[in-house]
């Protein structure tokens, strides 16, 4: 790290090293799909045999897989942004308004996470089905919801805890708006807060699957796609599939980067 | 600050509120496909027999312990992601995020393509000499357990690495100056300020072992199936879906009390600390 | 506006936008076709090839919807006994029997779809008729086993210890059923079989719990036998010159034939009835069969190709009574979990 030059500098040290076991962790899965996906023989598996763009292909001749990611990139927007609104005001008054009974009501709140998804996606089955609503978007948003807030809220509720109100109200008494105090005051603070949420919320939305299962009527989301299609067919098209969303990440991150700086994003 | 803005959570509280009450109401059916009827035989059947506390048992304890060495693991990246330039944040920023975009399924299998008794890590181990039998880091707990903390790591380190961005350095370099050595300041100063972030992570981490399914049943081989694993056989297995919602009902009881237990016991540490 | 109106009038947007979860839509199906509900990925797929052959021949408009599966697709039909969704359902042998248990499907005879007279009595059932048949056998890798399978009692043999993967899932104990059937027993006397199973145990690596799961751990190289493996998932990968190897035992012979059935309480009966008439019929047949790389149910339709050499004559089907399974599943689950699925 910069500073300290000549202190001590195990603590850095240790970090580097347990971190960075961690992250090549993480990382070989990845490249263990990535491989397969270019595997030009008919299985999944590594290491691949040779060379082969052929199941990249072959998504192209399964349309269900295109038409389905592009369901699931739309709900996953729709879902995270409703989410964060809801969580962000249920984390405001949770972490600013002492009242009895908050912790109970942020326990239960957090109540989506503690049930398995293939009962929560029996009950919304039921609960819809007796509401007679038999279509897949309004009852996946309803779920998609229901099952993000628990991120959206634990993530901004840890970071407005740190974040006293006192700056908000010294803002005020300076004769900003309670809006305006909050914009310029807060927000700018709990920023990562707001974007790790926006991606959990995003990417629970978007990998759902055991719950979404039960209500999907009209159209179906991705992984559920992939689960179809992986019930039949043993070929390396589902790593391609997952191949090019390590690279369309990739590539929206990096863009990011570069057109609003990871800073103004991360913080 | 306006109470009306609980509103919306509480609405959603509501209909999930809502949808729990019909898995109640199914798992008061009597028989396995029936649509009628009100017993308690199902909550009878699942407390008399020690058999079905295995699986808690199991997820519980795999749960603990994965979730400390989930914090373990990643703090230290959270904590090197909020203190690195933006070169290194971003590469960190990516391998998480993109950890998520790959989907879970595909994930576990890349798992199993590493742990396996076939897989990269043995064939290497064995290439090299090191060993002679493959370790049997699958189809059991330790496979479980590698698979689960791996998968939540991204859980655990995005709301610490948060944090931990907010935090104040100035508060860091005050006790510098004050003599403190590295270990010090972040033992006294950055830990405790990032109790809020840990605190998030480890809720989140725990709630998603404890009721994973698909790392345990790929993972695990079949040897190590836990509660989430026992429901989905008898709901979609056995359709027996009354005697799966009371399994479900039992374990959400017990969760909910773990968690409303551990918000209190953060609230209060989190009391403490901004004090 | 005074900012206190603002957010009161936010607040209700948002009310309002809950509440529209909670409209029902008006169903925007027409209401004259028939829907048929089956699998995705390549099911849909075969389906769609042959949905204007069907609509050609039983005069009626098909939609096809998808499942994720014939227990979830089960369930989602129980959750709306009083108002169906779909017209036909594509499942598996235990969920016909289970449907109609539970009330969900009509009950399906000649009279009502005259070409089921032409389907073996095997592949009927009282609330649902074959429409192919996707045969069960031993899927293996003969780059790691030492010898050629060919019957059930090779998974016993000890040159394949640690190498057996099963399942006790798949088509509900179907595999515990044969192990009874070896040892003179049968699903009204399970014991033998439990007996049979526990003498496996030291060949046994690991369980699968759906047949995809099966293939995925033989191409990982986890397991080199797949005991209880199924046709139409793997004749892509197997083949001359290929380390792959599927093989039907002689007896007994299991089927897993996949029944559709009619759902109750749907306005267009009729339509319905001429649809699974239609699907009975040699052209379609042969078409999905070759499409899904299963045996087609009717007898004189041809199977694809690629598989005729791998199925044998069907001398020596076994035919489970579903009801005693349907029963007993449940304990000998439980059971197996205690007794066999533990190191």
């Amino acid at each position: 790290m910069r500073r300290g030059i000549g202190k001590e500098k195990s603590l850095s040290r240790f970090f580097w090293m347990l971190g960075g076991l961690v992250i090549i962790g993480m990382f070989i899965p990845l490249v263990v799909v990535f491989m397969i996906s270019f595997n030009p023989g008919n299985e999944l598996i590594f290491p691949p045999q040779g060379l082969s763009l052929r199941w990249y292909f072959n998504i192209f001749r399964h349309p269900s897989l295109l038409s389905s990611f592009q369901f699931s990139v739309i709900l996953g927007i729709i879902a995270t942004a409703a989410s964060l609104f809801v969580g962000l005001s249920g984390a405001l008054v949770l972490t600013r308004r002492k009242f009895r009974g908050a912790e109970t009501i942020a326990g239960l709140l957090m109540s989506p996470l503690v049930v398995p998804q293939v009962v929560i996606g029996i009950g919304f089955l039921s609960l819809f089905s007796m509401m007679r609503i038999y279509h897949s978007i309004p009852c996946l948003l309803a779920l998609h919801i229901v099952l993000t807030l628990p991120y959206t809220l634990r993530v901004l509720i840890a970071n407005l805890s740190r974040c006293p109100v006192s700056m908000e109200e010294a803002a005020m008494v300076l004769g900003a708006g309670k809006y305006r105090a909050f914009l310029e005051t807060t927000l700018p603070i709990i920023k990562p807060g707001i974007i790790a949420s926006a991606i959990f919320a995003f990417v629970t939305s978007f990998d759902n699957f055991t719950a979404s299962q039960f209500l999907i009527w009209d159209r179906a989301t991705l992984p559920i796609e992939i689960y179809a299609y992986i019930t039949k067919e043993n070929d390396p098209t589902v790593a391609a599939v997952s191949s090019l969303l390590i690279l369309m990440t990739v590539g929206l991150v990096i863009l990011m980067e570069r057109w609003v700086g990871l800073e103004t994003v991360t913080g | 600050m306006s109470l009306n803005l609980l509103l919306p959570g509480v609405l959603c509280l509501l209909l999930f509120g809502a949808s729990l009450l019909s898995i109640g109401i199914l798992s008061l059916r009597p028989e396995r496909l029936a649509r009628e009827g009100i017993g308690l035989n199902q909550y009878l059947r699942f407390f008399s027999d020690a058999h079905y506390l295995t699986y808690f048992w199991r997820s519980f304890k795999v749960s603990c312990y994965g979730t400390l060495l989930t914090l373990f693991l990643g703090y230290p990246v959270a904590y090197l992601m909020a203190r690195s330039g933006g070169r290194v944040r971003l590469m960190l920023t990516l391998v998480l995020v993109v950890q998520f975009f790959t989907s879970y399924i595909i994930r576990a299998y890349a798992l199993m393509l590493v742990l396996g008794n076939n897989g990269l890590i043995n064939r290497m181990l064995m290439k090299i000499g090191l060993i002679d039998r493959p370790l049997p880091l699958m189809h059991n707990e330790t496979g479980v357990a590698i698979g689960l903390i791996m998968v939540s790591l991204p859980f655990m380190i995005f709301p610490i690495y948060s944090v931990l961005k907010g935090i104040d350095r100035r508060l860091e370099e005050a006790a510098e100056s004050l003599g403190a050595g590295e270990w010090q300041v972040f033992w006294n100063v950055t830990l405790p300020l990032s109790l809020p972030g840990m605190a998030a992570g480890i809720i989140l981490v725990l709630l998603f072992q404890l009721t994973a399914f698909i790392v345990p049943g790929l993972l695990g081989g079949g040897y190590y199936d836990m509660v989430a694993n026992f429901i989905y056989d008898q709901a979609l297995g056995v359709l027996n879906i009354p005697f799966a919602a009371a399994v479900a009902m039992v374990m959400l009881a017990i969760t909910l009390i773990l968690v409303i237990g551990l918000n209190k016991l953060f609230q209060r540490s989190l009391k403490d600390v901004s004090a | 506006m005074k900012k206190r109106d603002l957010s009161r009038g936010f607040m209700f947007l948002v009310f309002l936008f809950f509440c529209t979860l909670f409209v029902g839509f008006p169903d925007a199906r027409a209401q004259n076709e028939v829907i048929i509900n089956t699998w995705g990925g390549a099911f849909l797929e075969a389906f769609n090839a042959v949905q204007g052959d069907i609509e050609r021949v039983s005069g009626a408009k098909v939609k096809i919807t998808t499942h994720p599966g014939a227990a979830a697709g089960l369930s989602r039909l129980i959750a709306q006994k009083d108002n169906p969704q779909v017209d036909l359902f594509t499942g598996i042998e235990s969920t016909a029997f289970d449907g109609g248990k539970a009330g969900v499907f009509e009950e399906l005879s000649p009279a009502l779809v005259p070409n089921m007279v032409h389907i073996p009595k095997e592949l009927v059932m009282p609330h649902g008729v074959s429409i192919w048949v996707s045969l069960r056998g031993i899927f293996y890798r003969a780059d790691m086993v030492p010898f050629q399978i060919k019957k059930w009692e090779d998974l016993w043999d000890s040159r394949l210890k640690g190498k057996v993967a099963t399942s006790i899932l798949l088509d509900k104990g179907n595999f515990l059923i044969m192990a009874a059937l070896l040892s003179g027993g049968s699903e009204n006397n399970i014991e033998p079989g439990f007996e049979k199973v526990k003498s496996l145990k030291p060949n046994l690596v690991l369980f699968y719990k759906t047949d995809s799961e099966s293939i995925k751990f033989l191409q990982a190289g986890e397991a080199a036998v797949a005991g209880w493996g199924i046709l139409p998932n793997v004749y892509k990968l197997i083949g001359p010159g290929s380390d792959y190897k599927f093989v039907i035992p002689e007896k007994p012979q299991f089927l897993a034939p996949i029944p559709i059935s009619l759902v109750k309480g749907r306005p267009h009966k009729e339509q319905s009835l001429k649809v699974i008439n239609a699907i009975l019929t040699k052209d379609i047949q042969e078409k999905i069969a070759s499409h899904l790389g299963v045996v087609p149910s009717l007898p004189g339709a041809q199977s694809p190709e690629k598989i005729r050499d791998i199925v044998p004559a069907l001398k020596n089907i076994y035919k489970v009574n579903w009801d005693v399974v349907n029963a007993n599943f449940d304990k000998w689950l439980e059971r197996w979990n205690k007794e066999i699925q533990v190191k």
